[in-house]
């Protein structure tokens, strides 16, 4: 018994001790395990490279996480693809001023880089003892980099972004510009602030800078021979409706449109509204020719003046004789005008014009025109005035939209600055003019260029077809007959045409070389003319067959006999036309 | 005897399969510890890698954008055209009276006469007109 206790307790003690081997052998392997892991941690963090605190540049790609660079703002670009806006990264500069040791020379080595800042307000700054100071933003890289080389640690540099326009002065209407916020404030940044402030593929727009420079560059020889007030220059693709140019002219730099004067930011071709004068003849003339039964050799008198109440119309050409309407047209006279604008009605003319949208606010993609004025009510008398573009005002945008929409194929294009989606095509080729008045259109405008008022516009080969108009000013009484507004719209070439061009110079002053005129004619026709010499180089537009060009507005021109009794269609006057369609 | 007996019998010792498989599953476990840090690692380094390649990419990106915006300003119409008048108003278009039509050198048409290395070297001056060697 006692024998088998022993054994029992012998058994006991071994089965503890077997226990407690077990449990060190446990606590070891933890301990080891623990250890070895701290030591592969610590060779991991000590000897293997690039597990260290990320860099800041590590950072930034990380917050990037896509592919592409975003600013906050999408470029624009024209047609081509050149840039015209974009968001550049740029440096501000601030100031630390509780860190500055010597306010006066850090104010000396800060006016050596920027010259430009007031001593008097630098020093205050740098005086002032605030922890944040903006001393200069929006550096350069070559300031950036001199107001490093000062070295001073008071000075601080903040990334920021700026818009910045390398073309400069040259779209400075049509785009616009931003504010400080980076919010587009004019333009196509206003108008398209949404689309461009998602950062995403640059904006698109119909404009074509070689266009718009030759544009810009005829529009300001004739305003600064002229010494007029200003001006506007639009070109658009008749066939699409695109507009190709929009220059206002005078401009101003959009990166500092804060210090631009009134009439540098006054944009002239979308809120500038205008009574038009004689170019409006083309849709008084072309509404007559959409009544039924019209002829083209139709006469009406102008040997006198128009008399309707106290109110006289009278010809600034005057002819003094019975007119066909090709002769009205080409001689642009007024009274034969009134006289159409009559026979087409009132009510008749007034829709004409609503349908042409003279008579409401004009809304494209990338255009904002304003809305124009017009009599209210339309009296009688109004019809008169109106049919020779007095007494109805509208901005160069309706009347270059108009003016597409009747040399087109007689559908409303919606001049616009943005290219137009596939989707929306159908949607506004609304037919607002018929086929046949755009074809006799074409011809009467061609013939008002080859043998009319609008010589000055033609250019060899390129059977340009346009109408000038020369505008008096509304006064506060009347009109001021010392203040005009001289205009020349066309189209070429003309018996198909593809593009439309507008000049617009306000007020200008005869010279001695134009006889002391200063009418649409000379002074607007001829930088029409140079714009289209420069498209026939930029799109190296083929030249219209002579004998094709005579064939399409001769026939307007009167048919008399020569010696041997042939007709002929008699190219120095025009007393009668027995063309008609 | 017996108690040496009695003893063996009573004490809980592990069996030896199970001592083994535990020492190689430690063994494993260590060495997957060590491969799946050395992994880590690994996918750490890369991953740094790709995000100092992507920052150089919008480094890259950023220097494209300034050059494509300075790029477009020494190219704004109105500065070309100046460099234009500049260079004409300096004679530097001025025809040195090789300009004409007639001067353009006749090309050969008779058989061999267009063979290809004659016509380089005569565009590069260093052969002489094919013509003027045959004559």
């Amino acid at each position: 018994m006692s024998r088998l206790r022993r054994i029992s307790m012998e058994g006991d003690r071994a089965s503890v001790q077997g226990a407690v081997r077990g449990r060190l052998a446990f606590a070891m392997i933890v301990f080891l395990c623990l250890y070895a892991g701290m030591g592969l941690r610590l060779f991991a963090l000590t000897v293997l490279p690039d597990v260290s605190e990320p860099s800041v540049e590590i950072g930034r790609a990380d917050q990037g996480a896509s592919d592409a660079l975003h600013y906050g703002r999408a470029d624009i670009v024209d047609r081509n693809g050149i840039l015209l806006a974009t968001t550049l990264p740029v440096a501000s500069l601030y100031v630390d001023a509780a860190l500055v040791a010597s306010p006066d020379r850090l104010t000396r080595d800060l006016l050596a880089v920027f010259p430009d800042l007031s001593h008097d307000d630098v020093l205050a700054k740098l005086s002032s003892g605030k922890r944040f100071v903006w001393l200069k933003r929006g550096l350069t890289p070559a300031q950036h980099q001199a107001a490093n080389a000062i070295g001073d640690p008071a000075l601080r540099f903040q990334d920021e972004t700026r818009r910045f326009y390398p073309q400069g002065d040259l779209f400075a209407h049509a785009l616009g510009y931003v504010g400080v916020d980076g919010q587009g404030l004019e333009g196509l940044e206003r108008l398209e602030n949404s689309t461009l402030g998602l950062a995403g593929e640059p904006l698109v727009t119909t404009l074509d800078v070689r266009v718009q420079y030759a544009a810009k560059k005829a529009l300001r020889k004739a305003v600064t021979s002229f010494t007029a007030l200003g001006g506007v220059a639009m070109v658009a693709d008749v066939r699409s409706g695109e507009i190709l140019a929009a220059v206002s002219y005078p401009d101003f730099d959009p990166h500092f449109a804060a210090s631009a004067n009134r009439s540098q930011i006054f944009n002239r071709f979308a809120t500038g509204v205008y009574e038009m004068g004689s170019t409006f003849k083309i849709f008084s003339t072309a509404a007559y020719l959409e009544k039924d039964g019209i002829r083209l050799s139709d006469r009406f008198d102008a040997t006198k003046p128009i008399q309707k109440g106290r109110f006289q119309i009278r010809d600034y050409h005057a002819q003094k004789r019975v007119m066909t309407l090709p002769e009205v047209f080409m001689h642009s006279s007024n009274i034969g005008s009134a006289l159409m604008g009559e026979a087409v009605g009132t009510q008749a003319l007034r829709e004409f014009y609503r349908n042409l949208g003279f008579l409401n606010d004009y809304k494209a993609a990338g255009i904002d025109a304003a809305q124009g004025l017009y009599p209210d009510p339309w009296r009688d008398l109004s019809t008169l005035t109106v049919s020779y573009g007095h007494g109805l005002a509208v901005t160069p945008v309706h009347l270059m939209n108009g003016f597409v929409t009747l040399v087109g194929d007689g559908t409303d294009k919606h001049i616009r600055l943005r290219p137009l989606e596939d989707t929306h095509k159908d949607s506004i080729d609304v037919r607002v003019v018929d086929e046949k008045t755009v074809d006799r259109m074409r011809r009467l405008l061609r013939l008002t260029v080859a043998k009319g008022t609008g010589s000055k516009a033609d250019v060899t080969g390129y059977a340009v077809g346009g109408k000038t108009g020369t505008a008096e000013k509304s006064a506060v009484r009347g009109y001021d007959r010392s203040r005009k507004l001289s205009s020349f719209i066309a189209a070429f070439p003309a018996h198909d045409p593809r593009y439309a061009v507008l000049v617009i110079v306000d007020e200008p002053n005869g010279r001695k070389d134009t006889y002391g005129y200063a009418t649409g004619g000379w002074v607007a026709a001829p930088a029409v003319g140079e714009i289209i010499t420069a498209m026939t180089s930029i799109y190296s537009l083929p030249p219209v067959d002579d004998a094709v060009d005579a064939a399409f507005y001769e026939p307007l021109l009167p048919l008399v006999r020569d010696e041997k009794g042939m007709p002929y269609h008699q190219t120095n006057n025009t007393t009668f036309v027995e063309f008609d369609q | 005897m017996s108690e040496y007996v009695t003893n063996k019998r009573v004490s809980p010792r592990v069996p030896m399969p199970i001592i083994a498989m535990a020492v190689l599953s430690l063994i494993a476990a260590c060495v997957l510890g060590f491969m799946l840090l050395w992994t880590g690692q690994r996918v750490q380094q890369y991953e740094a890698k790709i995000s100092s390649q992507n920052a150089n990419v919008l480094a890259e990106q950023e220097r494209i954008r300034i050059l494509r915006a300075e790029w477009a300003r020494l190219n704004t119409p109105e500065r070309l055209d100046l460099m234009l008048q500049k260079a004409e108003q300096q004679g530097y278009y001025e025809s040195e009276g090789g300009d004409d039509a007639d001067d353009t050198p006749a090309q050969d048409t008779r058989r061999g006469a267009l063979d290809h290395d004659e016509n380089v070297r005569r565009v590069r001056g260093l052969g002489g007109s094919p013509v003027e060697e045959r004559e």
